[in-house]
């Protein structure tokens, strides 16, 4: 692993990133203002942001059972959610709602633990 | 040209609001780029190296990704493609975002180069008058924290990290919150849906592009719901 091999693969991944996100910016206006892309445009963040959710959630090596680590895992992480978007919902404070979500899913875990 | 034509031409930046914006980002930045600078000084990526990456690539998923790859030596062209398939999503981006860009061309294009997941659903949570002023001081104060964290990562190992466990669910918080702030803006609850049956059909499909293909699959049935609404109207009419 060379510094040159690093420099050069680097240049390589960053050329391919910027062209993912710069493609819209490359396309005639004319494309842009068409109904069904505005449409797009109004739902597909909510769902983008559902799907970063949901593959974020572990779903890893699941079984029913009670003292399954990672069903407690995936357990903990859904509650810990809840309670963000509950907190989130009466304050409105982002940062408070995200220390919640940590101290859930931890507090929820050690909870676990003692099943 | 005249300097009031030059000044329209100008767009102008909120700093402050934008520096507080990106804090929410940070909680989840800091401890996701200190566990990339750790992972790559494990990989033997040299920490010159990662802040190269965090500067210059800014994507987190892929930067983990690579890092296995350059430590393996693989082909160049091979690493580039993978980190394309794996960034591909980030094509769907800026289309939303493309009016609330800045009118400066350096501008622009750092924003656009910038798009990250987190940046992305910051700046769609926003209302479209605030984003023009906002999309510059969030995108170069969120890969600020990003940079500072894979700086912190390579510089104090993974102490931290033990320290707070799991605090990289920062970011799925971030993302639940940001997706509530998008549901009290279009009030519509397909677009969860449509995601959730996305997902299930994709993971039928593939496990390696998951999220692409469900994107893909979203904008499918998006279009699909759209053109099915719009046959409707037509026929009552």
């Amino acid at each position: 692993m060379t510094s040159s091999y690093l420099i050069a693969a680097t240049t390589a991944m960053a050329f391919v990133t910027f062209l993912t996100r710069a493609t819209p910016a490359l396309l005639p206006q004319k494309l842009l203002d068409t109904p069904w892309l505005h449409r797009l445009n109004e739902s597909l963040p909510l769902s983008v942001l559902t799907l970063l959710i949901l593959t974020s959630l572990s779903y890893q090596g699941l079984t029913l059972s009670l003292t399954n680590p990672n069903l407690q895992l995936l357990a903990a992480q859904v509650i810990a959610l809840i309670l963000v978007l509950l907190v989130y919902h009466l304050s409105r404070q982002l940062l408070v709602s995200m220390v919640v979500g940590i101290a859930t899913l931890n507090g929820m875990l050690w909870l676990f633990s003692l099943i | 040209m005249s300097v009031n034509t030059v000044a329209l031409k100008q767009t102008k930046f909120d700093w402050s609001a934008g520096f507080k914006k990106s804090l929410p980002v940070a909680m989840g930045y800091l401890p996701a780029g200190i566990a990339f600078g750790v992972l790559a000084q494990v990989a033997g990526v040299p920490i010159w190296a990662a802040l190269l990456l965090s500067v210059v690539l800014y994507a987190g998923a892929a930067q983990y990704a690579c890092l296995p790859m350059l430590s393996s030596g693989l082909p160049i062209g091979t690493i580039a493609t993978n980190i394309a398939a794996i960034n591909l999503r980030h094509v769907f981006y800026a289309t939303p975002l493309l009016q609330s860009m800045p009118k400066q061309k350096w501008a622009k294009t750092y924003c656009l180069f910038a798009l990250t997941d987190e940046t992305f659903s910051v700046m769609t949570s926003l209302p479209s008058d605030e984003r023009p002023a906002l999309i510059l001081p969030i995108s170069l104060f969120n890969q600020s924290w990003w940079v500072i964290a894979t700086a912190l990562g390579g510089l104090i190992g993974s102490a931290l990290n033990d320290l707070v466990p799991h605090l990289d669910f920062a970011l799925v918080c971030l993302f639940a919150i940001l997706a509530y702030e998008q549901f009290a803006t279009i009030k519509r609850y397909f677009p969860i849906i449509i995601a959730m049956i996305a997902l299930i059909l994709a993971s039928l499909m593939t496990q390696n592009w998951l999220l692409l293909v469900a994107i893909a699959i979203c904008m499918g049935l998006i279009l699909l719901r759209s053109a099915l609404i719009a046959k409707v109207d037509a026929h009552d009419q």
